[in-house]
């Protein structure tokens, strides 16, 4: 079941340099149950996407386009509309859960907010659910932790209770932008367990925003490829890695020292664009190892490239078999390696 | 075998640790690292992985004699500089050099960049064939730059770029060693990918000897050829780094590797995954004996009681573990958890 609706959003800020717009018509689904994986670069455009959905951006960025958060439009709505959803039916969870939490507070004291502010229960009750909470995303005797200070949790445990703050009312769309990147990996590990766990319990949708193709692998069932503010390539996980279509995909996939077959790894040329000096056309021609004279001038929509309808879209002029099999002598090198 | 060029042994660096803001009296003090011994050979490159806090980076630091050492002994191309004054250094620095992790800190942002690649040389009134701005635009295109880059500032360039010109500015006085610290942390994926090209390339190229710090298990598997694995001040595993990754033997190891997550979903799926508890312990109140026994599926009351005897498997590697691995990998992951007894074991036999 579909619980955001985005579509054509576009960001764009103001700056000395002109106008940089950071998400140009940017349009996706997010469904019940299910993980999208948006995956990009710096300045692909990833995390503005995610504030933006969030509004959390500043006045004078403009933000177009519509966002249905079941069927109430995001980009539209006023304040009094976004206090109520923010936290209720809308959360988020940031990747440095250092400077997310307010340390003047209890960690008991910003769950039980959450809670209080979005529902009319007694105070008995809102303890009791922050304390299920926390219990519910690993932290060991929650009721005793529930008076502590955030630095006196470890970062992995910090980002645990913003993980518990964000799910407290059951929210349908869970937006994480990178909640593993400052992490350790084998406290990353515990917070890829957790979210899979809570995912199958809460039912959210998620939106995990990443730069890690591993951490992709491992949790989502839905990737969106960003660059230069555009998705490129949109599909199943499984396709994603398995046959992946376009140029900028291929590179990211080559990129990993994890698939690299020889001792030299086929890095993409150049660096990801600036967004007030974005390249005419396709937005990666000029990175492209097999850009065409087209590529320069026509920006590629968003299509299946079979014209059918397998859920796998992607944003690129070359020709469909040539993707094809491009994409998929890809795949099949690095399982050996493995 | 040749002679390693940097032999480290027990080497042990102490932080105090002080409370009150201004007058700050030392209370106690922090063993960064503990104990340390490794040595690189001519040409390889030896990785350290570890996650934050195990004292790599400081490890590094008194490597490069930026900090003093409590004990221990760092010899470089045969001569002990453990002691050596900042002006006996000197003649040593030429030689071993740093690539730092973030390249918007490094670099002098009021320098052109010509001039943080030249400085090296005129520190050592090198007097190159064809002059100093030659052979900084010779470095400047060996990096893959250009040599117009010669009159920029750093600010306009991208952290790639900037990494680039770190390098080239280690590669000024041709040195032996090079330490990486997390080159290539701070980078996009695509970028990283290009500067670890490089850095092989320039391996090949002058025989250079790297020691490459990282936190990303596959970033140091891709360029290592030996590893030590690093927990809490110590070194628990080293080897051949194929050997290390196709078989860990200490549980640590064998944890972080199964941490990694694999860029294929459905290997991904079909994994279950081995997940340690807790983290890493603050280094204020470090675990006696094995460092690693409160976080440890295998650990007994001896690990608590006393330090692991270095075991040795394949010829060149080692784990400090009274329980090592058996086997991997793992069918189930509570098998990391079932030890087979050592003494059961000769006892059977």
């Amino acid at each position: 079941m579909t619980v955001l609706d985005v579509r054509e959003l576009r960001t764009t800020f103001q700056t000395r340099e002109g106008a940089a717009c950071a998400v140009d018509g940017v349009s996706f689904t997010l469904e019940r149950g299910r993980v999208l994986g948006l995956v990009g670069e710096s300045g692909s455009g990833k995390s503005v996407t995610s504030l933006s959905l969030m509004r959390l951006l500043p006045r004078g960025v403009s933000v177009e386009g519509q966002a249905l958060l079941n069927g109430f439009d995001l980009v539209t709505a006023d304040d009094a509309d976004l206090r109520r959803l923010r936290g209720d039916e809308i959360a988020m969870i940031f990747q440095d859960p250092t400077t997310s939490l307010n340390p003047v507070y209890t960690v008991g004291w910003q769950v039980e907010e959450m809670i209080r502010l979005h529902n009319e229960i007694p105070r008995a009750q809102v303890h009791q659910r922050a304390r299920d909470m926390l219990g519910a995303v690993g932290i060991a005797q929650p009721a005793a932790r529930l008076d502590d200070y955030p630095h006196q949790f470890s970062g992995g445990m910090r980002q645990r209770v913003m993980i518990a703050m964000a799910l407290a009312n059951n929210p349908s769309v869970l937006i994480a932008d990178e909640p593993t990147t400052a992490l350790d990996v084998t406290t990353q590990a515990q917070i890829l367990v957790l979210l899979r766990r809570l995912r199958a319990e809460f039912d959210s949708a998620i939106m995990l925003i990443t730069h890690d193709l591993g951490v992709v692998a491992e949790i989502c069932d839905d990737v969106a490829v960003m660059y230069g503010g555009r998705i490129v390539e949109r599909a199943p996980v499984d396709e994603i890695f398995e046959s992946p279509r376009h140029p900028y995909t291929w590179g990211l996939l080559d990129s990993m020292p994890s698939r690299a077959t020889s001792g030299r790894l086929r890095s993409i040329p150049g660096t990801p664009p600036s967004l007030t000096e974005l390249p005419g056309g396709c937005r990666f021609h000029p990175r492209c190892p097999v850009a065409m004279e087209k590529c320069r001038t026509d920006a590629p929509a968003l299509r299946s490239a079979g014209g059918g309808d397998d859920g796998h879209l992607d944003a690129c002029h070359l020709a469909a078999e040539q993707k094809r099999a491009r994409g998929q002598g890809l795949a099949s090198a690095p399982a050996a390696s493995r | 075998m040749t002679e390693p060029l940097l032999v480290v042994e027990d080497l042990v660096k102490d932080f105090p640790v002080r409370r009150g803001a201004v007058f700050g009296r030392q209370v106690g003090t922090v063993r960064a690292v503990d104990g340390v011994s490794f040595d690189v050979r001519p040409g390889e490159t030896l990785g350290i992985v570890g996650e934050s806090g195990c004292g790599k980076s400081t490890l590094a630091r008194c490597v490069m004699r930026l900090l003093d050492v409590e004990s221990g002994r760092i010899e470089f191309a045969g001569r002990d500089i453990t002691h050596l004054s900042r002006r006996e250094m000197r003649d040593v620095r030429s030689d071993l050099m740093m690539v730092f992790q973030d390249p918007y800190e490094s670099l002098n942002p009021h320098m052109r960049v010509g001039d943080i690649i030249a400085e090296p040389l005129e520190i050592y009134k090198r007097r190159p064939e064809g002059g100093i701005r030659h052979r900084v635009k010779e470095l400047l295109d060996r990096v893959g730059l250009r040599p117009e880059h010669y009159d920029r500032f750093p600010h306009e360039f991208s952290g790639g770029q900037r990494q680039r010109i770190g390098i080239a500015r280690a590669l000024a006085l041709e040195p032996k060693l090079i330490v990486c610290d997390e080159p290539v942390t701070a980078l996009d994926v695509s970028v990283q990918a290009q500067i670890l090209n490089l850095l092989s390339d320039l391996q090949g190229e002058f025989g250079l000897t790297y020691i490459f710090i990282a936190h990303d298990l596959d970033v140091v598997r891709h360029v290592s050829d030996r590893l030590c694995v690093m927990y809490l001040g110590q070194i628990s595993e080293r080897g051949r780094c194929e050997d290390v990754y196709r078989h860990p033997r200490h549980p640590y190891s064998a944890s972080l590797m199964a941490a990694v997550p694999i860029a294929d979903p459905k290997l991904a799926r079909a994994r279950k995954p081995i997940v340690l508890e807790g983290e890493i312990p603050s280094p204020l109140d470090r675990p006696g004996a094995c460092r690693f026994h409160p976080r440890c599926p295998r650990a007994t009351e001896i690990c608590a009681a006393e330090d692991p005897p270095a075991r040795q498997f394949e010829p060149d590697h080692e784990a400090h573990c009274y329980f090592p691995v058996e086997r991997w990998p793992l069918d189930d992951p509570s098998e990391l958890a079932s030890r087979t007894d050592p003494d059961a074991a000769v006892q059977s036999s």
